[in-house]
């Protein structure tokens, strides 16, 4: 899926995925032609990407995550956006993730 | 956000299982260790199925121990009224019967250094179960190890 992340963007998870909080870490396996791969494609999320991961409700877009996450963290909101971007095009390069609405 | 090297528990790993057959999916993963050799050798990449009680006698599966804290892929060798009776291939005991409710999945192939391996899983297999159920299939293939080496050794 290729796509410049906009802060109107809504994005939810992909269907084809496996997920799984397993303990400090939340492990993600894409099911790529019905078939989940372990050996080769398994993904984990620390604690500040499975916050984004459960954000990622198709219903909030890309500025209502931000603004939930700069209430949580003491981080200059520049960062936060530049890390949330950079974390959603990662997902959707690996189709984690799906684009339910684009506003330019 | 690359592959990270994590152990998995038994029951995580079934809970992954677990998912992936809900989503009528499949799961691959690397074998580890020999109780299943020469079928299945360590390092080998299995295809797992969920699993269908229909016909299972010789089929290779994922049974989750009752205490959960560890996973065998096995043979079912036969079907006991106190559950389904497991062994490996290369073990001279088996694992007791076990409640279908412990077995996970099915292996549906095996893959080793990027070729699929049919031996072990084909119909050949209710053959592999009645000669690993009254405990002659690891003499066999003893004797057939040795006969490959001399058969071998003769050709060099």
């Amino acid at each position: 899926m290729k796509h410049e992340i906009n802060l109107n963007d809504i994005f939810i998870h992909s269907d084809d995925v496996v997920a799984r909080q397993i303990e400090d870490e939340y492990i993600i396996i894409p099911m790529t032609d019905g078939i989940g791969n372990m050996e080769d494609c398994m993904f984990s999320l620390n604690d500040i990407g499975k916050k984004i991961w459960d954000l990622l409700d198709g219903k909030k877009d890309m500025n209502a995550i931000i603004e939930i996450l700069i209430s949580k963290y003491d981080v200059e909101k520049k960062e936060i956006i530049e890390d949330v971007t950079g974390f959603l095009k990662q997902l959707a390069k690996r189709n984690l993730v799906s684009i339910i609405q684009s506003k330019e | 956000m690359d592959r990270p090297q994590i152990c998995l528990s038994a029951k995580d790993f079934v809970g992954i299982l677990n998912s992936a057959h809900h989503k009528k999916g499949k799961i691959v993963f690397r074998a580890k260790g020999s109780s299943m050799a020469p079928f299945i050798k360590d390092g080998d990449l299995l295809t797992i199925s969920p699993v269908t009680f229909h016909k299972l006698l010789g089929k290779i599966v994922v049974c989750l121990d009752d205490s959960q804290k560890s996973v065998m892929v096995h043979r079912v060798i036969g079907k006991t009224k106190n559950g389904y009776l497991l062994k490996g291939d290369n073990l001279n005991f088996d694992d007791g019967p076990r409640s279908g409710k412990t077995i996970k999945g099915v292996v549906e192939s095996i893959e080793r250094k990027n070729k699929k391996i049919i031996l072990g899983i084909g119909p050949e297999r209710i053959a592999i179960a009645i000669l690993s159920r009254v405990r002659i299939l690891l003499p066999i293939l003893k004797i057939l190890r040795s006969c490959k080496k001399v058969l071998f050794f003769n050709q060099t």
